[in-house]
């Protein structure tokens, strides 16, 4: 296993930078939906206030961590490359995932913008193929970008024939 | 294309949807009858005679309301009395005309088309029903939609039939375990119905004294007689025949007839499943991998091909689907996975049960210790060794083959040209030891199959196989090769 051995480029495009920001935001918002039901305990039920203080406080670290780390690593990990023959995409933080889907098997190019990703101006692009479980979503592009690269994608789909099975 | 007439369904549809409908109204009528007193009788019996005509009426204005076309391009289905309904289905969208009988259609040599756009979602509207037309009709129709042959023109080779021996296989798979929690509901809920409450007393007697291993047998006998009546019902005269497009068509059961169609083109490959007691049994059981098939109703895989068989048969039929001898399908020999997926298959497997055995023996009042520690152990280890036997996988002229799993463990062939694209996944663990676990993704069956635990490298040579060149751009030599994508 120490011999050379082939492996795998990044693919050259990182999404929007700002696309922390927004994972930041998700993961705050995702601590305080945990949050909530402990407080309502803490309240309701002030037998267990004490042990809610203690989880509660336990969520809100691990919450911090997750936001000052996860967010940087998505950033650092998160890329993305049309070529020729197929869309890749390579995401995960601790997990790696890359997908490809070839270009003549793709069936649909969505761009969906949430309230979220819409405050800090960016779009997801979700190609999806006949699999059940073969679509690939490319997650906080710069919003021009987006429209710009779903179009591309679309172009390049419309020509071929066949239902892409 | 208006030139096409609209034509109606048989004319026995007349008796049958009012009989059928009347029947259901039954228990409703029974109750009316028996229950109340003797002043109101003549209103009582007016109100009954009153629903039995409407429930006749309503059933035979079905055949009235009900027309179908079958154009050059669409079939057209008309339906309603109040509501009218009109439905259309593109022909080249059809994937699927299964024939279906229920008793009473059978009686009167009649059959239900149901025809499927493949489509995974939109319920009703993926599919049309014709109930019913003549059974010879039925037959031809089938054949036009789907644009086969005539059956019966020529001798359809057969790829399967029933073996009444294969019945020994029905007690061992899961769904035996579904039949006797319903029949004992069932047992359960009818006892209720006759207020059977038997007092404290009377349990404390008879069940108090019933040794324990009675209640074992009974759920014992409950489960093989079940499962036997189950697959009677579901596989009597099972038949597989190989279609002239290259297709499958699978003909079962006893009281509701059932006809699957599996067009040739639609196939991208067999999978053989041998969940662990039908394994024990020298068993298994074959599908096919078709595109735009769902589940149907009862849960069950409709790319089914047959049912728990001897596993020798189950390859030849297996085999067979694809058109292939056994040594190129399922019985590939398969390459040996790298040792650190094996050694993964230990930690993976003995880990939990270590951590279980751990907590088990610190708890200080933890009964049976000395039981349940050593059994765990064991089975985790048996579990993990049998989980390194299955893992392998081969890559032929045609075929890209996957085999792993303990429980079920899953021998799947997938065509190379039903490869629509791919999915490469590497976690912390996995990187340390160098592997990857590569899906190839397909629009048939579960949507993705997994090699398990493969050598980085040889992911890349085998997505490079398959579809030559999608990676190409991406593939760089040197380094240290442990992990996937090097920054």
């Amino acid at each position: 296993m120490t011999s050379p051995a082939p492996h795998l480029r990044t693919p050259a495009h990182q999404v929007s930078p700002r696309a922390r920001f927004w994972w930041a935001v998700r993961s705050g918002l995702g601590t305080l939906v945990l949050l909530v039901p402990q407080a309502a305990v803490a309240w309701f039920l002030p037998e267990l206030a004490r042990l809610m203080v203690l989880t509660g406080v336990a969520t809100v670290v691990l919450g911090v961590a997750h936001l000052l780390v996860v967010p940087r690593l998505r950033y650092a990990r998160h890329r993305w490359e049309v070529t020729g023959d197929a869309v890749h995409t390579l995401s995960g933080w601790l997990r790696l995932e890359w997908r490809i889907a070839p270009i003549s098997r793709v069936q649909t190019v969505d761009t969906d913008r949430g309230p979220l990703q819409r405050a800090f101006g960016l779009s997801s692009v979700t190609v999806t193929t006949a699999s059940s479980s073969g679509a690939l979503t490319i997650d906080g592009l710069d919003a021009d970008a987006a429209v710009t690269l779903a179009e591309r994608l679309t172009r390049a789909t419309e020509h071929l024939g066949g239902d892409a099975t | 294309m208006n030139e096409d007439p609209w034509l109606r369904l048989d004319r026995r549809m007349l008796v049958v949807h009012p009989v059928v409908d009347l029947a259901k109204l039954v228990p409703v009528l029974l109750v009316i009858a028996i229950t109340g007193g003797s002043t109101d009788d003549r209103w009582r019996l007016g109100l009954g005679v009153a629903l039995a005509v409407a429930v006749l009426v309503f059933g035979a204005s079905r055949w009235f309301t009900t027309t179908y076309r079958i154009g050059a391009d669409r079939v057209e289905l008309r339906t309603g009395l109040l509501r009218r309904h009109h439905h259309a289905v593109h022909r080249d969208r059809i994937r699927t005309a299964d024939l279906t009988a229920n008793p009473a259609h059978r009686l009167f040599g009649l059959a239900v088309v149901r025809v499927g756009t493949g489509r995974r979602e939109g319920g009703d509207d993926a599919e049309l029903t014709l109930d019913a037309v003549r059974r010879g009709e039925a037959e031809r129709l089938r054949a036009l939609l789907l644009g086969e042959a005539l059956p019966g023109q020529a001798a359809a080779p057969e790829l399967a039939r029933l073996r009444w021996s294969w019945v020994r296989f029905a007690p061992l798979t899961f769904s035996a375990l579904a039949v006797v929690g319903a029949v004992w509901f069932g047992l359960l809920r009818l006892a209720e119905e006759f207020s059977f409450r038997p007092g404290r007393q009377v349990i404390e007697e008879t069940a108090g004294r019933a040794p324990i291993w009675l209640g074992a047998v009974a759920l014992l006998v409950t489960a093989v007689v079940g499962a036997a009546v189950v697959f009677v019902e579901g596989w009597w005269g099972y038949r597989l025949t190989r279609a002239d497009d290259g297709g499958l068509v699978v003909r079962r059961g006893l009281l509701t007839r059932r006809t699957l169609s599996l067009e040739g083109r639609r196939i991208r490959g067999v999978e053989l499943d041998e969940p662990l007691l039908v394994r024990l049994g020298r068993g298994a059981r074959p599908l096919a991998l078709t595109t735009g098939l769902r589940s149907d109703g009862s849960g069950e895989h409709v790319g089914a091909v047959g049912p728990a068989m001897p596993r020798r048969e189950a390859h030849r039929v297996a085999s067979g689907v694809l058109g292939l001898v056994e040594e190129d399908a399922t019985r590939t020999p398969l390459v040996r996975h790298p040792r650190a997926a094996l050694t993964r298959r230990v930690t993976r497997s003995l880990g939990p049960a270590l951590v279980v055995a751990v907590v088990l023996l610190a708890l200080p009042e933890a009964p049976a210790d000395g039981v349940v520690v050593p059994i765990l152990l064991v089975g985790a280890a048996l579990l993990a060794v049998d989980r390194i036997r299955s893992l392998g996988h081969a890559l032929t002229r045609d075929h890209l083959v996957a085999r792993q799993g303990a429980w079920v463990r899953r021998t799947v062939v997938l065509r190379r040209g039903g490869v629509i694209g791919w999915r490469l996944e590497q976690s912390l663990t996995q990187r340390r030891a160098g592997l990857v676990t590569l899906h190839a993704v397909t629009a048939a069956g579960r949507g993705r199959y997994e090699v398990l635990d493969v050598d980085t490298a040889r992911a890349l040579e085998l997505v490079d196989d398959v579809t030559p060149g999608l990676l190409a751009p991406f593939v760089i030599d040197g380094g240290e090769a442990r992990s996937l994508v090097r920054r």
